[in-house]
Parts: structure tokens; sequence; C-alpha cells
């Protein structure tokens, strides 16, 4: 089964509530703030479906090339994985087993499962390496990090709608 | 409610044992916060000079939320204040551990005003917006040279190690709170560590000084609110977190002016270099807010739908902090 797709089934619930059960709830009440909350998740999740793969694909894409010309700079003898790096930072092996355990992305979302295991593991496998970069190298890495974080954040920011319209404030 | 008055009514009479006639009128829910339940009441009481009625308001930690906060903390911070010019509400009594009350509380005296940043933020009326942004350089002033002898439980800090201690409080925090390695958080971090300045001087620092955290009335300030992040450390990071862009008064001071008025108001020295460390300190910890919670709602911890995507709220500040990054 492909339709109704998330885009269409995410975004249809959201206006429906917004229509059907949001003018019921008075203005100001916890209930309202609760469910304007919900619809603005339903339509943020419903306008990023259709491209959110594609996003996922292109930061992948965007890590390895960073990693490969932060890996090239390195010198040849780096520490041993799993040793906790230089002048602190985050170590490597101490991200969050518990958490990505927790909070499996099998599959499930919006997105392929491949694509999302695929960027987690070059996030983590930045984290590690940007964390043992010699203080003589971060001229030269800062940059690559630097920008390819505001390139992967414009992805994310692309994923988001505008505001939803507040329903303008009608006299009693 | 009728349970929660009378737990009030018992919890109080215990408190104020040589009150009588002990009443509570008007037990209100009012609008608390993310983790908080709170509650407006009048205690009407009988004293040997008659009876005396004091409006309060009553805070109650009501689950998970952006923030582990320490009531205990807040109230005795409150206590500090009193009396020291430094606009914040009373604080009256304290339910540590909810034993009385079902859940940690604290009673503090009720203030007059509103707290709508969204007004505050508006071009008009641009004269009173304007008023009220220069006074809350003034209360930074007061807050920021509020002597420190009774803030000792709030631990020790150095002009030499403030910074560096703030950046491992809230890396800790990231790293208890995420749901995925965010790169792009953990070399902001790494970045804050190995540029962490050296404070001025270390004052009490509110840790959420911000349109919407205070109490206003006409042109005044009647109350800052919301002392659950306060600590001792660097003013220029109180600086710094006024002007974040969710709720900057940029528009009516600009921050230049409102350094100004806070040294004219007798405001330490705020070193350029340490405010701009603080508002890319400002960015990574409200990132680090919203990564908790989001969290806590992935968890089931909160059932607040608001916090279900605070994640969309975490881009706009690593892409501030990337903007800001010197070169």
């Amino acid at each position: 089964m492909i339709y109704p797709n998330d885009k269409q089934l995410l975004g249809g619930i959201a206006e429906a509530l917004k229509e059907t059960v949001l003018p019921d709830l008075a203005r100001g009440s916890a209930a309202r703030k609760q469910l304007q909350a919900a619809i603005e998740t339903l339509r943020r999740m419903a306008f990023a479906a259709p491209e959110r793969d594609a996003a996922l694909a292109a930061d992948v894409a965007d890590m390895e090339s960073v990693i490969a010309r932060i890996e090239a700079l390195l010198p040849q003898h780096s520490p041993p994985p799993n040793l906790p790096p230089q002048g602190g930072g985050i170590r490597k092996g101490d991200a969050l087993p518990q958490s990505s355990k927790a909070l499996p992305l099998e599959g499930g979302g919006l997105g392929g499962g491949e694509i999302s295991e695929r960027h987690l593991a070059l996030q983590q496998k930045l984290a590690d390496i940007q964390a043992d970069i010699p203080p003589n190298l971060t001229a030269q890495t800062t940059p690559l990090l630097t920008q390819l974080y505001a390139r992967m954040t414009d992805r994310a920011l692309a994923l988001i709608p505008p505001p939803m319209p507040r329903t303008p404030r009608t006299p009693a | 409610m009728t349970d929660l008055a009378a737990r009030l009514h018992a919890f109080l009479t215990a408190q104020v044992p040589e009150a009588t006639d002990i009443r509570i009128d008007t037990l209100t829910p009012v609008s608390g916060g993310n983790a908080r339940k709170a509650y407006a009441f009048d205690l009407v009481m009988g004293e040997k000079d008659g009876h005396i009625d004091i409006p309060c308001i009553m805070l109650m930690q009501a689950g998970a939320g952006q923030l582990e906060s320490d009531l205990t903390a807040e109230f005795r911070v409150l206590e500090a204040l009193h009396g020291t010019g430094v606009p914040a509400p009373q604080a009256l009594w304290i339910d540590a551990d909810g034993s009385g009350l079902g859940a940690p509380t604290v009673i503090m005296e009720r203030v007059w005003g509103e707290t709508d940043f969204l007004a505050l933020r508006a071009p008009e009326p641009a004269a009173r917006n304007k008023a009220i942004a220069l006074a809350f350089a003034d209360a930074a002033a007061k807050l920021h040279t509020a002597p420190l002898d009774k803030l000792g439980f709030l631990g020790v800090t150095t002009r030499e190690t403030t910074a560096s201690e703030q950046v491992a409080i809230w890396e800790a925090q990231f790293l208890k709170q995420r749901m995925e390695p965010h790169p792009a958080i953990a070399f902001a971090f790494q970045w804050l560590k190995t540029h962490a300045p050296v404070a001025e001087r270390i004052s009490l620092v509110h840790g959420d000084y911000r349109l919407g955290n205070f109490l206003f009335e006409g042109e005044r300030i009647t109350a800052l609110l919301d002392w659950e992040m306060a600590h001792l450390g660097d003013p220029a990071e109180d600086i710094a977190w006024a002007y974040r862009g969710l709720w900057t008064p940029q528009m009516h001071v600009p921050i230049g002016d409102f350094v100004d008025r806070y040294h004219a108001a007798g405001g330490p020295a705020i070193r350029p270099e340490n405010l701009l460390f603080y508002r890319l300190f400002g960015e990574i910890k409200h990132a680090v807010i919203s990564v908790t919670a989001a969290r806590s709602f992935a968890d089931g911890r909160s059932r607040n739908v608001r916090m279900a995507d605070r994640m969309t709220l975490a881009l706009p500040c690593i892409k501030q902090f990337l903007d800001w990054l010197p070169a």
C-alpha cells in the first residue's frame, strides 16, 4: 500500500484536527495548547516526509566526503580506537549506548531505516574524529567541520514549514 | 482542588502554628511553565493584631520537562535576595520533599504584574517597551552586585574556572540526554571548552534572564521570576542570554545601549569577548534544553506534547552558533 502517503495522511490529520477539534477548545486552555502542539508536529512531519530521505542521503554523502578529507590530514599514527582523546572532548564509545538502544530507528518513522542507520553511524564517526584532531590541525579541520554542520543544519531547517497562521481573535 | 486545598490548609497550619483561623481563599490554577503546576491563592489568617491577607503563589513540581529543577535551591536564592533591592518575590514556605502537599512545592509572595514577552517585543507601545528593557538592565545591575554572603549553598566558583564549569555542566546534560551523537553540538562544546574566558567578577547569575521571566506593571519591573537555573558565575552570561533571538529586546534597546545602561546603573564591567563567548554558549545551552525536552517526551517521562518536537528548536541554535563562531 502506497497511498495515502505520509504527507497526505499526516497533513490531512493535522488539517482535520485544526478544523474540527481546535475550535471547540477554549483559548488559552491547556488542552488547546496541547492540541496546537500536536497539529504543529503533524504538519512538520507531513511537510518533511517527501524530502526527508533525500536530505538524509545528502547529509550522508557530505559527511563521508568530509570524513575522508579529515582522515587524509590526520597523521598515520593516530591513537588506537577507544582511548580517551587528548584534552577532553567526547570519548569514543561513551556516546549514547542507552539512547541508541532505547530508541532504535528500525526502519520505522518516515525515512528508510538504512539511511537513518548510516546517518547515525557517520554522526558518531564525526564525533570520534573531531575529538581526536591534534591542535596543530584544527586550523585546517575546523572550517571543514563548521561548513559541513552549517550545510546539514540548513538541510534540516529546510524540512520545517513556516509557522501555522493563527486564527485571528474575534470579539466575544 | 478540594483535596489540594485541604492539604494546603494542613500544611500552612503546621508552618504557622501561632496563627488562628487559617483560610485558603480562591485557590486557582495559573500558568506555571512546562514542569510545574502553579496556583494562586490568598492566605487569610488571624494574628494577635487581627486578620492578615497574604496573596500567594504556589509552584508544584510536575513531572519531567525541559530541565530537572531544584526547588530548594530556588527557594534559598529567593530567601537570600530578600531585602537586597533585587526585584524578586519573597519566599515564604517550602515543602521540599512533597510530603505535605503531594509534590515538592514552594510558596511565595504573589507579586502583581504581567509577563507577556510578546507584548514587550511588539513595536508598540514603543516607549513603554523601551522603558521596560532599560529597567531590565537596571535590574541586572542590581542582581549582579547583590551580596553573595548568603549564597554559599550554590557552591564555590572562581573567575578563572566559572566558564569552564558551566560548559561542563551543560555538556554533561547533553551527553546524558542526547538521542543521537549530534556531532555539531559536540563540536560546539569542544570549542567552548578551549575558549572559556576569565570572568570580570563572580556574581549571582539568574541563568534564565530574559523577557518573559519577569513581571511588569506599567514601565516598572515588579519581580524577576524562574530562578531554577540560578548559580554563581560571570554576569556576562545573563546579558548574553537576555539577547538571544527568541526573546531579545534588541528592537527597542540595542545590546550596546543595554550594556551602557547596565554600567550606568552600577553593573560590573562586561568584556566584549566574554559577551561573545556567552552568546555562543547560550545558543548551545538552549540547544541542550531542547534536547532534554525532546528526550523527556520520547522516554515517556513527560506527556506534554509541546516537548515532543522540541528538537526543531535546537536547529536554529546550532545555526546561530556556527554563524557567530569567530573565524
